[in-house]
Parts: structure tokens; C-alpha cells; sequence
């Protein structure tokens, strides 16, 4: 009876992956329908117009965010798998273990691929990854999370460009000299430490007084621990700065806490919107750190693999060293203000912005869940008219 | 011949290493890129911090107790390293030596705490993880430490004679020590101890040393796992070992290693180990979807798990009535 | 019974209590001399309603140590996100329920708790193990089936349970305190308490008693996931919404506030006012080391230490000589 028991599993084990294989990416391989002499390692790539074989490798999948990211990205695949550009694509989940990813991604070039996209679990860890997909000239994109690795390019959400949209809304309501608290992201994330300098030195530029910080780890439950913390300590809070997925955290602080709300800045997940809905004339303003920078590393991987030159100049700095200049960065795509408006001096900066107001944001999104994050993905034409040059 | 297949059929590595050919098997005929000769190789090498802890938890499980804070050590270890090699001028082998006395530091730790204080090994290293990860957080809150040198970058990722990584070569360095370790009378005293302490210290064996020296021995195994991490990721991570030390403890289990004690050998927590990294590899060449690869992955594990466990009852119960069977023999 | 006799039973009764209330002693007078403003109502009150949550959590996990043979449950965090996901949004014709939500996240939670039980103790699986594995299937169920996308429409008198009762005491905090006190008095009156104890203590003697060990061994798991399901509930009240990835650290936490309890790992000796007061315990020393502005690799380095400063105090087994 056990022996049965054990056969029965087994199969079953085998079965079950099968199975759930069948559904995506099981498309046989599609004859390559462009010029299709296989990339030479180390050196010149010959173009593809169509079958391209991408994989996308993600630290992990278990939050929000994450899996937007996700869904859009799977969204731009299908619309370029209808057309027969991509022929294969992937996305596969490491499950926050570096050494896992390293393998993952060894196993997926093993298979052959035209381009590797990586969102890495840490930013130190791929280096035989990308020594790897040199040899077998396979086009490697960092994807939202920089690092630094000569040779690939990185495509990620311009950190410092939204702390200052947000910092730059938040001067225009907090006069100078005001006292101020920062919730802070994760402390070591390489993205969070971007947006730490660029507050520290609004900060300064502003002329407030940051008189506590912490780190709310873009988590809701850390931000009200926090919040109701520093209102214990400080009795006159007149501005609280935070990012995504922290202002509702700060709003049930100071709802528990029977005090009313000063000026706070930075998140605009749906939840947050319905909360804010029922603050009447509360002001505030939500900035969206794009999930859809999946999307906007896709088409800039497709473009690069279809032949396409990039601009002069349209490379900057990597945000983690500045001497290698290989990154690309997005700027916030969404922002709500309460009226829909934001000044003149602003917008000028911020040219492919889309500013909703807070209602207008509402209605659009009413049949998504609350942890939806309004967003908006590039499309392969802004993408080739902000980077590329005309073919 | 039957006794030899008899005895193949009692060993408790065995439905471990049967678990591994059959998901080698399935990747393999999938993925024919796996069994390519750098692929593997880089499996090998990225799976080979974690298999370090593997024998150091196989190990203290041998003993009767447990260590779950030896993946946290293995990010002590590595954090600590990169730090010094990008951040001070001591000399190469010093702070490799820094590195051993961390891993050995924290195995006597361990050790004291269950063997001499007989705090419950679980609740002793369940404290203990969270001091090694907090320092190692401490010192380095984020990744970094770029000045590992390209000697010892190289050093993990060459290839002798063409065939065997240094990493693996280490890991068999540990298996070595650990069969030598087990054949020595400390070693057969941790057999008799985790099957029955009591009886154990009766007939006189040193059991605090015993268990002791198992743990040093666990800090040790996560030196070189600190050590191939460094080299593999060549910068310091203080997550890196995290999620080690419970894979850890799966895979020892698959592997056949009882929980009480006294029972299985490290093949088993070898193979158990393996398995679990291939599950990753097997999702990715099954083209399992994104959402439901978590779910498959701990699907699989548990499968795994049940498996094991049911096949060693399995074993027992046809054993204890072979036992009746031959005692009724006897009697007629 | 004369005086000494009557303090060394008191004694022995209260001794496993000592590190934690020691804790608790010590932290509140570090705070109150050294950080201002830490010992107001407003913020008191919060760090009662988190421990609220955790002692929940932490008190269900106590039947499963209780109950022995090494058991422990590391899968109440993925059953706080299913209880979090469902309990609030639960309508009973049209109507809100605090008390049906609960039931049948109650159910829930036990019906998955089983797998648990019948995994640890008819499979044999180690329960370390067990369990980890089965909080991340949970887990990766919960994401497979929503996408991580979540909505929470939050029942009014969920919410209230935030409301102030008499400061700096919660609603919450106030169901949960009863919630331990009924606990601990099953414990020690009750024959099932009894029962519990005896089958933690020695499982064959328990048998050889007629004690229905089997469903006491299996019935633990179930318990302690319904009970982590309705502290997902609670939490869902407390921070207003539920995502997938914010009760990571429970299963932990909840362990770690069994052990500072005064619980013993072997089993047979459990206490359910301890592990509310280790539930403060941790919430209190983070709040502290939050307050005092350490980086979180310190904070996690001082809790460790705690932690194994307790176990070296508390839970050590007998010298094998005796």
C-alpha cells in the first residue's frame, strides 16, 4: 500500500510539472523570420527582426508591486509574441535567494537566449552570469534594480527624479524652517539609498529640519509603528515625508493618536486614493515608481536586438558608479494631485508626466483591487523616440 | 546477492538519491543545455554554499539536535570577509583566517549553548541565528565590498584537470572529513549519542564534547561555504545565507537523516540537497507560469518530503515484520 | 501549610514568568528615562494593540509546543494572510459579522492546520520542517489565486476594536486579554488542559492513560492556524488593509514570544500569560530600539541576544547524571 502510495507521487510529481509547463511558453520553436545568423560571442551582434528568445529573472514575485510588475511585463510579451517579434519569453521567480538566481539564469542561457533581463535579488552576484552571457553573446539588461557590470545596460525608475517630484510638491506646502520627519524604504536597498541622498539634500536646499527618520520598509504596519513613535516623541510634527505604501500607515498614526494630519508626500497605491477620498480637502500628492519598468526594459531590449542605434547622450551615469555609463532612467510616469494640477515650473521637467486628479484617478481604476498601483507603460514608440535613433 | 540488495534497500540515503536521478532525469530530457558542461558546472558551484550547511546540519542531526543558525554564519562569515578585503589592508590569508575563527567562533558558540548549558538545540540556534545576522547586517547593511581579489574569484572558479570545480572539490574536502570524522571513536560516539543519550553516557562517552565538537564542526561547514560564496559572488551579501539554514533542514531530511538521531549518512543529506536546487532549475525548463511557480516549488518540496518519510516507515514496518516473521520461524 | 512551603510553591509556579517580566520592567524604565514622550497613552496603547496581535499568534502556537515531541508551528504567518484576506470581507447577507468572520476563518484556518498535524505526527515529518514547507505552499497559493492583488473592505466594527476602551487599553487589546485568561484557565482547571499537559509530558504514559493522544497531537496544529488566521483578521483591522507579504515575520516572532513565556520546548509545561507578556516583550524591546534610532542589523543582533539570554535563564533539560 505505501509502495503504491510512493509510485503514485512520484508520477504525480512528474505530472504536475509537466502540467504546469504546458501553458506558457510551449509555443515549438518558431523558425526565425528575420535575418537570423545566430549573435557571434564578443563583438558584433547581427540583428533579428522577429523570434527572439528574452527571459526575465525576478528576485521574487510576493508583493504588489512585484507582480504588476509582473503582469504588465507579460502584457508588452503577448502583444509582441501576437506578432511573431518574440518567440519565447519567460519569467521566473528566485524566490529572494541570490545563489538561486545565479543558476537560474545559467539554466535559461544554457537554452539560448537572445537577451537575459534581470531584476537581481542583490546587485553584487551576477558576475559569472554576465561573463556567461558574453561568451554566448546574449544581450544582458539590469532591469529596475542597478548594478554594475560592464558590458550591460541598466534600465531602471529614475529614483532621484522622483524623491525631487515629490520633494519639489511638498516645498511648494511646507514653508522653510518647518520641522519635518522622513520615512525612509529599505535600509541597503541600492535604490533607496538614491532616494535618501536626493531627500537629504532637498532637505538642505529647502531649508527644513528633519527631526527623525526611519526606515518604513514600504511597508504600512512599519510606517504607523513609526509614525505613532515619532508623535510621542515630537509634539510638533509639521510635515511628514514618506514613499509608496506608507501613507495610509501614517494616516491610521495620527488617526489613533486624535491629532490632525499635516502636510504628508509621496504614495499613490489605489488604497491609498479611497483613503484619501474621504479627507475632503486634505491635500497630498501621489507619485507612482513604476512597476511597468519591465515593460520599458523589454522594448529597450527588443529595440537593441532589432538593430536599433541608440541616441548620442541618452546614457547616464549608473546610479551605483559613476564611471561606468550604461544606465537608462525612467521618470515617475503618474502623479495625482488633488486638483489634477501641478505648477508650471514642474511639469516643464517632467515632459512625459501624466498628472491625474485624484477623483479622475479614482474612477479610472475603480474595478482594480487596493493594492493597485496606477501606472502607465511606456510604449515601443516613446521608447524608440526617447532613446533611439530613427531606423 | 539478496542480503546486498536487502541491505541497499535499508539504507536511508537511498529514496533521496532516487528523488535526485529522477528529477536530474526529467531536467535533463526538458533542458538538454543543463548536462552541458559550464551549466552544470555553475549548478554545482552556485549550489555548493548551500550544500556546505547541508553537512553541517546533517551533522548536528546526527547527534540528536539541530542547527538552524548556520546559514546566517555562512553571511557573517562572507560579509566579514568582503568588508576587510575592500576596507583594510590586512593580508589575504589573514582575513581568511578571520573567517574560520568567525565560522569556528560561532560553532563553540552553538556547541556550549546545547552541549554544555543543554539549552534545546532548536531554541539554542533559533537565538543564535538573529545575532549572526544582525552582525552581519551591522557591519554591512547593504551589498558591497568590491576588493575580494581576483586570486580568490579565480580560485573557486577554476577547473582542475578540466573535470572538477574548486567549489565541488571543496565540498568533497568536507564529505572526507566527515567519513573520517564518523570511522573515528568521536565519530561513532555521535551515532550512540543521538540514538540514545542516556545509554550513551552511561557506557561513558563524553556526550557535551561529542556535541561540542558537532557543532564546531557545523561552524567549519559554514566557513567554506562562506568562503566558495565569496569567491562566487565576489562582494559581501548579509542575506546571502538566509534562506539556507531551512533548506537545509528539508534537504536533511529528504536525505533520510532521522530527527531523533542516531541515523543516516551524509549521501543522503547530499542528494536531499541537490534536489532541492534542481526543483528551481526544473520549474524554469517546465515553463511553469510566474504566479504559480512558488507554489509548484513548495509543492514539490513537500512531495519530496512525504515521500521520504513514507518510504522509511515503509522500510520499518517491512522490517519489524520480517522480524516477527523469523522470530515465529524460531519458535516452530 | 506554613509560610515557606506556601512561597517555594508560589515560587516555582511564578519562576518561568521572571525573565519576561523582568523585561518588560526593564524596558519600560529605559524608556521612560531615556526617550521623551515614550510613555504616553497614545503610544503605550499602540504597542498593546501590536502585542495584541502577536499574542494572538503566539498563544496558538503555545497549544502546539504544549502538546510536545519537538512540535512547533512556523506556518501562522501564511495563515494570518488567509485570514486576513477573507474574515474582512466576509458579508452575511448583506450584513457584517464580526463574530461569524471569525468563525469561518476559524474553520478555515483549522481545516489547514490539519494538513499540518497529520504531516507531523502520522508522516512522521519533522514539524520544523512540515511547517516552513507548508507556509510558503500557503503562501504561494494565496499568490497564484490573487496575483498579490488584494482588496480589503474592512467591517466597521472591525475598525473599532481600535476605539479606546479606557487608556491606554483597546478594544483589542482588551478581546485578546480575555482571550488569555479563558486560555489559561482551560490550562490549569480544565481535564482538557490537563490532558494537553500530560500528552506534552509523556506521550506513551499519556496513551497507556487513555488520553486521546492522537487527536490532542493532530488538534494542536489545527488550533494553531485558526487561531493565526483570526490574529490576520485582527491585523487587517489594526493597519486597515492586507498584502500579501506583511506577516512575514510572525512565524518568528510568535516563537520567540512562546520561549521569553516561559513555555518549555519539551512540552508539558505551557503557559499562556507568558506568551502574552513575551508578545510585549518583543514588541516593547522593538519599539525601544526603534525610539533609540539603531540600524536594523543591531536591533536584530539585540534580540537574538535576548532571546538566548532567556533560554540560557529558562529552558535548559535536566543534567543526564539525574
Amino acid at each position: 500500500m505505501k509502495r503504491l502510495l510512493c509510485i503514485v507521487l512520484c508520477v504525480l510529481m512528474v505530472l504536475s510539472l509537466a502540467a504546469c509547463g504546458g501553458e506558457s511558453g510551449s509555443d515549438a520553436k518558431a523558425p526565425d523570420t528575420g535575418e537570423a545568423a545566430p549573435a557571434q560571442g564578443g563583438g558584433e551582434k547581427e540583428t533579428k527582426t522577429g523570434g527572439l528568445k528574452i527571459a526575465y529573472s525576478i528576485g521574487y514575485v510576493g508583493n504588489a508591486w512585484r507582480s504588476q510588475l509582473v503582469s504588465s511585463l507579460e502584457e508588452a510579451a503577448e502583444a509582441y509574441k501576437a506578432d511573431g517579434t518574440i518567440a519565447e519569453f519567460q519569467v521566473v521567480s528566485a524566490d529572494n535567494d541570490s545563489t538561486t538566481q545565479i543558476s537560474q539564469c545559467n539554466a535559461m542561457l544554457a537554452e539560448g537566449l537572445d537577451a537575459l533581463l534581470i531584476c537581481a535579488v542583490s546587485p553584487t552576484t551576477l558576475a559569472s552570469v554576465v561573463e556567461t552571457a558574453k561568451e554566448m553573446g546574449t544581450l544582458v539588461i539590469l532591469s529596475n534594480d542597478p548594478a554594475v557590470y560592464e558590458g550591460t545596460y541598466c534600465v531602471v525608475n529614475n529614483a532621484v527624479s522622483y524623491t525631487s517630484l515629490i520633494n519639489r510638491w511638498f516645498a511648494t506646502k511646507v514653508p522653510s524652517g518647518s520641522d519635518i520627519v522622513y520615512i525612509s524604504g529599505n535600509p541597503g536597498n541600492a535604490t533607496d539609498m538614491l532616494r535618501d541622498e536626493t531627500v537629504y539634500s532637498d532637505i538642505e536646499k529647502y531649508g527644513w529640519n528633519m527631526i527623525g527618520e526611519a526606515p518604513g520598509k514600504r511597508n504600512q504596519a512599519e510606517a504607523q509603528t513609526i509614525m505613532t513613535s515619532f508623535l510621542s516623541t515630537y509634539p510638533n510634527i509639521e510635515g511628514v515625508l514618506c514613499q509608496n505604501t506608507t501613507f495610509e500607515g501614517v494616516a491610521h498614526a495620527y488617526e489613533n493618536a486624535g491629532k490632525p494630519m499635516p502636510v504628508v508626500g509621496g504614495d499613490s497605491v489605489l488604497s491609498t486614493l479611497r483613503l484619501w477620498s474621504t479627507m475632503e480637502d486634505y491635500e497630498t500628492i501621489g507619485v507612482t515608481n513604476s512597476p511597468a519598468i519591465s515593460v520599458a526594459s523589454l522594448h529597450f531590449a527588443v529595440l537593441m536586438l532589432q538593430g536599433y542605434e541608440l541616441r548620442d547622450n541618452v546614457l547616464e551615469a549608473n546610479p551605483l558608479d559613476a564611471s561606468l555609463v550604461n544606465t537608462v532612467a525612467v521618470d515617475p510616469p503618474v502623479a495625482i494631485t488633488i486638483d489634477g494640477k501641478l505648477p508650471e515650473d514642474i511639469l516643464v521637467d517632467y515632459p512625459l508626466l501624466t498628472v491625474l486628479s485624484r477623483d479622475e484617478a479614482l474612477e479610472k481604476y475603480a474595478d482594480q483591487e487596493d493594492t493597485y498601483i496606477p501606472d502607465a507603460s511606456m510604449s515601443r514608440e516613446d521608447a524608440i523616440k526617447t532613446w533611439f535613433k530613427e531606423k | 546477492m539478496k542480503e546486498k540488495i536487502k541491505k541497499i534497500g535499508k539504507w536511508p540515503s537511498l529514496p533521496a538519491i532516487a528523488l535526485l536521478a529522477i528529477l536530474f532525469v526529467y531536467n535533463g530530457v526538458l533542458n538538454p543545455g543543463f548536462f552541458k558542461k559550464s551549466t552544470f558546472f555553475t549548478f554545482l558551484l552556485s549550489s555548493t554554499p548551500m550544500i556546505c550547511i547541508v553537512i553541517g546540519v546533517c551533522t548536528c542531526k546526527i547527534v540528536g539536535g539541530i542547527d538552524i543558525s548556520l546559514g546566517n554564519l555562512l553571511s557573517l562569515i562572507n560579509v566579514t570577509m568582503a568588508y576587510l578585503f575592500s576596507s583594510s589592508d590586512m593580508a589575504a590569508p589573514v582575513i581568511i583566517l578571520i573567517g574560520l575563527l568567525i565560522g569556528l567562533g560561532g560553532g563553540l558558540l552553538n556547541g556550549i549553548c546545547i552541549g554544555v548549558l543543554r539549552v534545546n538545540p532548536l531554541l539554542a540556534t533559533f537565538a543564535t541565528s538573529p545575532v549572526y545576522w544582525g552582525l552581519a547586517l551591522w557591519i554591512m547593511p547593504t551589498p558591497g565590498g568590491y576588493g575580494v581579489p581576483r586570486e580568490l574569484i579565480s580560485f573557486v572558479n577554476k577547473t582542475h584537470f578540466g573535470v572538477l570545480p574548486t567549489a565541488v572539490a571543496a565540498l568533497a574536502i568536507l564529505v572526507i572529513l566527515w567519513l573520517l570524522y564518523m570511522k573515528s571513536i568521536y565519530g561513532i560516539s555521535i551515532y550512540g549519542i543521538g540514538g540514545n543519550e542516556q545509554s550513551a553516557y552511561v557506557s561513558g562517552m563524553n556526550v557535551a564534547r561529542s556535541k561540542v565538537l558537532a557543532h564546531v564542526f557545523g561552524g567549519f561547514c559554514a566557513f567554506v561555504g562562506g568562503l566558495v560564496a565569496t569567491g562566487l559572488i565576489a562582494s559581501g551579501d548579509p542575506n546571502i545565507g538566509t534562506e539556507f539554514s531551512l533548506k537545509a533542514v528539508t534537504a536533511v531530511v529528504i536525505g533520510g537523516v532521522a530527527l531523533s538521531g542516531g541515523e543516516g549518512d551524509v549521501w543522503g543529506a547530499l542528494a536531499g540537497g541537490f534536489f532541492l536546487s534542481t526543483i528551481l532549475i526544473a520549474i524554469i525548463s517546465s515553463k511553469v507560469p510566474t504566479f504559480a511557480q512558488n507554489f509548484a516549488n513548495y509543492s514539490i518540496m513537500l512531495c519530496g518530503l512525504v515521500l521520504a518519510v513514507v518510504i522509511k516507515l515503509g522500510a520499518e514496518y517491512y522490517r519489524t515484520r520480517a522480524k516477527k516473521k523469523q522470530s515465529e520461524e524460531v519458535r516452530q | 501549610m506554613n509560610k515557606q512551603a506556601l512561597a517555594k510553591s508560589l515560587y516555582s509556579k511564578l519562576k518561568d514568568y521572571i525573565p519576561a517580566a523582568g523585561a518588560i520592567a526593564a524596558l519600560g524604565l529605559i524608556s521612560t528615562i531615556l526617550i521623551d514622550g515614550f510613555m504616553n497613552a497614545n503610544n503605550i496603547g499602540a504597542i498593546l494593540l501590536r502585542a495584541s496581535v502577536l499574542a494572538i499568534v503566539a498563544m496558538g502556537v503555545t497549544f502546539v509546543i504544549t502538546a510536545g515531541d519537538s512540535g512547533l508551528d512556523l506556518s501562522t504567518g501564511s495563515l494570518m494572510v488567509v485570514g486576513a484576506m477573507v474574515g474582512p470581507n466576509l458579508r452575511f447577507g448583506g450584513q457584517e459579522s464580526l463574530i461569524l468572520s471569525f468563525l469561518v476563518v476559524i474553520v478555515i484556518g483549522a481545516l489547514i492546520g490539519c494538513v499540518n498535524g497529520v504531516g507531523v505526527y502520522y508522516l512522521k515529518i519533522p514539524a520544523l520542517v512540515m511547517t516552513m514547507a507548508m507556509n510558503g505552499l500557503v503562501t504561494g497559493f494565496c499568490i497564484l489565486l490573487t496575483r498579490s492583488q488584494l482588496t480589503v473592505n474592512l467591517p466597521a466594527k472591525l475598525v473599532a476594536l481600535n476605539d479606546v476602551v479606557v487608556e491606554p487599553f483597546r478594544k483589542m487589546t482588551l478581546l485578546v486579554a480575555a482571550v488569555m485568561i479563558l486560555l489559561q484557565l482551560m490550562l490549569t482547571k480544565s481535564k482538557f488542559g490537563q490532558m494537553l499537559q500530560l500528552t506534552g509530558n509523556n506521550r506513551q504514559a499519556a496513551r497507556l492513560n487513555g488520553i486521546p493522544v492522537a487527536a490532542i497531537a493532530v488538534g494542536v496544529y489545527s488550533i494553531s492556524s485558526a487561531m493565526a488566521a483570526v490574529g490576520g483578521v485582527l491585523l487587517a483591522g489594526y493597519t486597515g488593509l492586507v498584502h500579501i507579504d506583511m506577516t512575514v515575520e510572525y512565524p518568528m516572532q510568535a516563537m520567540a514570544a512562546v520561549i521569553i513565556g516561559g513555555t518549555h520546548a519539551a512540552g508539558g509545561v505551557g503557559s499562556f500569560v507568558g506568551s502574552v507578556m513575551g508578545a510585549i516583550v518583543l514588541t516593547l524591546l522593538n519599539s525601544v530600539l526603534l525610539a533609540f534610532n539603531m540600524p536594523a542589523g543591531a536591533r536584530t543582533f539585540i534580540q537574538g541576544l535576548v532571546l538566548l539570554g532567556v533560554l540560557i535563564i529558562n529552558n535548559r533539560s535536566a543534567k543526564l547524571r539525574q
